[in-house]
């Protein structure tokens, strides 16, 4: 059974790309699999020590905390997936580089798809394709949807 | 989703045609096929330059108009061959990304599908200039098929 792989920030356009998703997923009973990407320097590895050195990350946020709000937020997606209909639905959360984690859990799903929304947190306007997005697109096996 | 528009390239054999085939058949979606005919392409008559000014209509109108005309049937035919007769189709002139996001703007479509054209270099996958310059400037979702 194929999937569908949603890249989901809580952002606006990472919503459209889930509601996106789940229009597709009721279509053809595909399962729908919600990624979030902590990025390094937010998580508690040793890279974030380097890129911090004078700041132990420990006293600064709550052990995992990143990690807790990361997968809540995904929880939600999975939850909202399921309420409007979607039975095969879960949820993921990576660490490290946003792009290159959606890339290569595209690539280990063996996903149908990738949906993403078109910018993240970006300013308004600013950029017409986010980073991220650009990347994904560029460089993912899998066909890529641009929500908007 | 009520409206899907897909980009075709002449090539009935393509991964994209099959995919926005699909999607419009699950989600019973009116599918549109849009082909752009570039400019410079636009002209293949033998007509000369008087004649055609006889009619009383620029070289470039007429030649694309003729284009036009040859083309769309050309794919009509192409389509009904993978069985896709019942889907709209659009043909126009010009620049073919901007041809293709206006085309997508002025019809409201739910999804834009387009080819990412791959080059087979080992590994990479790279994107056509028109794909890039879709998926930056639409206005609507765009999937890219690989």
């Amino acid at each position: 059974m194929k999937s569908i792989l949603v890249a989901y920030d809580g952002s606006e356009n990472s919503k459209l790309a889930l509601e996106k998703a789940i229009k597709i997923s009721k279509h053809n009973e595909t399962a729908v699999v919600v990624i979030n990407v902590i990025p390094p320097e937010l998580s508690e590895s040793s890279l974030s020590k380097m890129l911090l050195p004078g700041i132990k990350v420990q006293d600064v946020i709550r052990p995992g905390g990143f990690k807790a709000s990361a997968t809540g937020m995904v929880e939600e997606a999975v939850k909202k997936a399921k309420g409007d209909g979607v039975n095969k639905v879960k949820g993921i959360v990576k660490e490290g580089d946003a792009a290159d984690e959606i890339i290569n859990a595209a690539e280990k799903l063996d996903c149908e798809m990738v949906i993403l929304g078109c910018r993240g947190y970006a300013k308004q306007g600013r950029f017409l394709l986010g980073s991220v997005a650009d990347k994904v697109v560029r460089y993912s096996t899998k066909s890529v949807l641009v929500a908007r | 989703m009520k409206k899907i528009l897909v980009a075709y390239e002449g090539m009935v054999q393509s991964k994209t045609l099959k995919v926005a085939k699909d999607m419009a058949k699950d989600a019973k979606a009116e599918l549109t096929v849009i082909r752009v005919i570039p400019f410079e392409q636009a002209g293949t008559s033998s007509q000369t330059e008087d004649s055609i000014k006889a009619l009383g209509v620029s070289a470039e109108t007429y030649k694309a108009t003729r284009a036009k005309a040859a083309i769309k049937k050309e794919t009509e035919e192409g389509l009904e061959s993978i069985g896709m007769e019942n889907c709209k189709v659009l043909i126009k002139v010009g620049e073919p990304a901007s041809e293709i996001v206006n085309a997508a703007d002025e019809q409201n479509v739910d999804l834009l599908i387009i080819g990412s054209r791959r080059l087979a270099k080992e590994g990479e996958v790279q994107l056509g200039a028109i794909t890039e310059r879709i998926i930056r400037y639409a206005n609507k979702p765009v999937l890219v098929v690989k």
